[in-house]
C-alpha cells in the first residue's frame, strides 16, 4: 500500500513539474498588470473594464425615460463630479464616457449629489474599455475600423472625424467592429474611453 | 437543537436570497475589471488610476526647478522606457501622459536609467485616469467640455484641437470640467491617458 502510494505522489509530483515547465501561454509579459489575470478570465476572453456611475438625464427629469442599455454617454460636466454620466447631442462630444451594458433607471430626485444617490436606482455598469455592442444612429452608417464618436442623437454612436477647429468635438471612444447601416442596435465596436 | 439548526438555516438562507435578491448596484456587469470594486472605493466615488513614473526635466539639469503638482506631463522620448515622464512646450504633444498629482523633485543625478534611480528622489504619481486638476496655460482661456492638451508652456494645459498634418501634435489628453481664465490653477478636468 506505501508502494503505490509512493508511486502515485512520485507520479503527481513529476507531471507537476511538467505541466508548469510548458512554455507558452504561462509565459509573464513582464512587469505590469496582466489585465487577462486581473481580470479572472480565461486567456481568450476579451478584455474588457467597467466602471459603476451613476445616471443624470440630460433634460433634467426626475422619472423620465430609463435609458436603453447599449448606449453611448458623456461625464456630465454640470455634475461635475467624474461618475456621473448623461447623453449628448453633441457630434463626437470630447467628453465621451463609455457605453452603458445595463439599462439605467432615471433618478427618483433630480439635484443630488452622487453622495446623497448612493443606493439609488440611477446607478449601472458603464464600460469603459474592450469589445461591445452599440446602437448606431439614425443619419449615417458606419464601416468596420471607422473610429466612433457620439452622434447627434442623444445614445447613439456615429463616426468619428476630428476637429481642427473645435475642442469640444474631438471625443474618439475607439472603432466600430462592423459595418452596419444607420439605425441599428447590436453594433459590435471596440472601446477605449480609459 | 436540530430544530434550532433548522431554524438557523432557514434564517441564513432567507437572508441569503434577500440579499442576493437586491437589484441595481450589486449587479455584476459581465465578465471584465470591474474597477469601482478593484479600486476599493465607495460607489459614489469617482474612478482614479495611477502609475508611478519617474521624473527628467526637459533641459536636463540636475538640482533644477522642481515639476509643481497638478502639470501636464508626457512620457520622456529620450528615456525611452515607458516610465520616464517629462515636461514639453508642444502644443497638443502627441506623447501626452497625463497630470503630475503631487510634486517631484529633480533627479540627483542626470543621465540615469529608471532602473539606476531607483529608490531616489525623482518619482511621483502619474495620474491617467479619472478626475483630476490641472494647470491651466498663459495664452489662452479654456472651456468647459473642451478637449485637453499640453501647451507652449511646460506643465501647463490648453484646449486640444486634432491635426490634420501632423502626426506628432494629436495628444487628446481627456476634457476639461470647468472653464478658466488664461493663467489659473486648480482648473478640474477628466484626464483619458490609460
Amino acid at each position: 500500500m506505501k508502494k503505490i502510494i509512493s508511486i502515485f505522489i512520485v507520479a503527481l509530483l513529476v507531471t507537476g513539474s511538467a505541466f508548469a515547465a510548458t512554455p507558452g501561454f504561462r509565459l509573464s509579459p513582464g512587469i505590469g498588470e496582466n489585465k487577462t489575470s486581473v481580470q479572472g478570465g480565461q486567456q481568450s476572453d476579451p478584455g474588457k473594464t467597467f466602471r459603476m456611475v451613476r445616471y443624470v438625464p440630460a433634460g433634467g427629469s426626475g422619472d423620465s425615460t430609463t435609458l436603453v442599455t447599449e448606449s453611448i454617454v458623456i461625464w456630465d460636466l454640470v455634475s461635475d463630479d467624474g461618475v456621473t454620466v448623461t447623453t449628448t447631442t453633441t457630434s463626437p462630444d470630447s467628453a465621451v464616457a463609455g457605453i452603458i451594458v445595463q439599462a439605467a433607471l432615471s433618478p427618483e430626485t433630480l439635484g443630488n449629489s452622487a453622495k446623497e444617490d448612493r443606493g439609488k436606482r440611477n446607478w449601472t455598469w458603464l464600460q469603459t474599455h474592450g469589445v461591445s455592442q452599440v446602437r448606431v444612429n439614425a443619419t449615417n452608417g458606419v464601416v468596420a475600423g471607422n473610429s466612433m464618436g457620439t452622434s447627434a442623437t442623444a445614445g447613439e454612436a456615429d463616426i468619428f472625424v476630428a476637429s481642427a477647429s473645435d475642442a469640444t468635438k474631438n471625443g474618439n471612444a475607439g472603432f466600430f467592429y462592423d459595418t452596419s447601416a444607420k439605425a441599428l442596435d447590436d453594433v459590435e465596436c471596440f472601446l477605449m474611453c480609459e | 437543537m436540530k430544530k434550532i439548526l433548522s431554524l438557523v438555516l432557514i434564517a441564513l438562507m432567507v437572508a441569503g436570497v434577500a440579499y442576493a435578491a437586491t437589484p441595481g448596484y450589486r449587479l455584476s456587469p459581465g465578465i471584465g475589471e470591474n474597477m469601482t470594486t478593484a479600486q476599493g472605493g465607495q460607489q459614489s466615488d469617482p474612478g482614479k488610476t495611477f502609475r508611478m513614473v519617474r521624473f527628467m526635466p526637459a533641459t536636463a539639469t540636475a538640482n533644477s526647478t522642481t515639476l509643481t503638482a497638478e502639470s501636464i506631463v508626457i512620457w520622456d522620448l529620450s528615456s525611452d522606457d515607458g516610465v520616464t515622464i517629462t515636461t514639453t512646450e508642444t502644443s497638443y504633444d502627441s506623447a501626452v501622459a497625463g497630470i503630475i498629482v503631487h510634486a517631484c523633485l529633480t533627479p540627483e543625478t542626470i543621465g540615469n536609467t529608471a532602473a539606476v534611480d531607483r529608490g531616489k528622489r525623482n518619482w511621483t504619481w502619474l495620474q491617467t485616469h479619472g478626475l483630476a486638476q490641472v494647470r491651466v496655460q498663459n495664452l489662452g482661456s479654456v472651456v468647459v467640455g473642451e478637449a485637453m492638451a499640453t501647451s507652449n508652456n511646460e506643465g501647463e494645459a490648453g484646449s486640444f484641437v486634432a491635426s490634420a498634418s501632423a502626426a506628432g501634435l494629436n495628444g487628446n489628453a481627456g476634457f476639461f470640467f470647468d472653464s478658466a481664465a488664461a493663467d489659473t490653477d486648480d482648473v478640474e478636468c477628466f484626464v483619458t491617458c490609460e
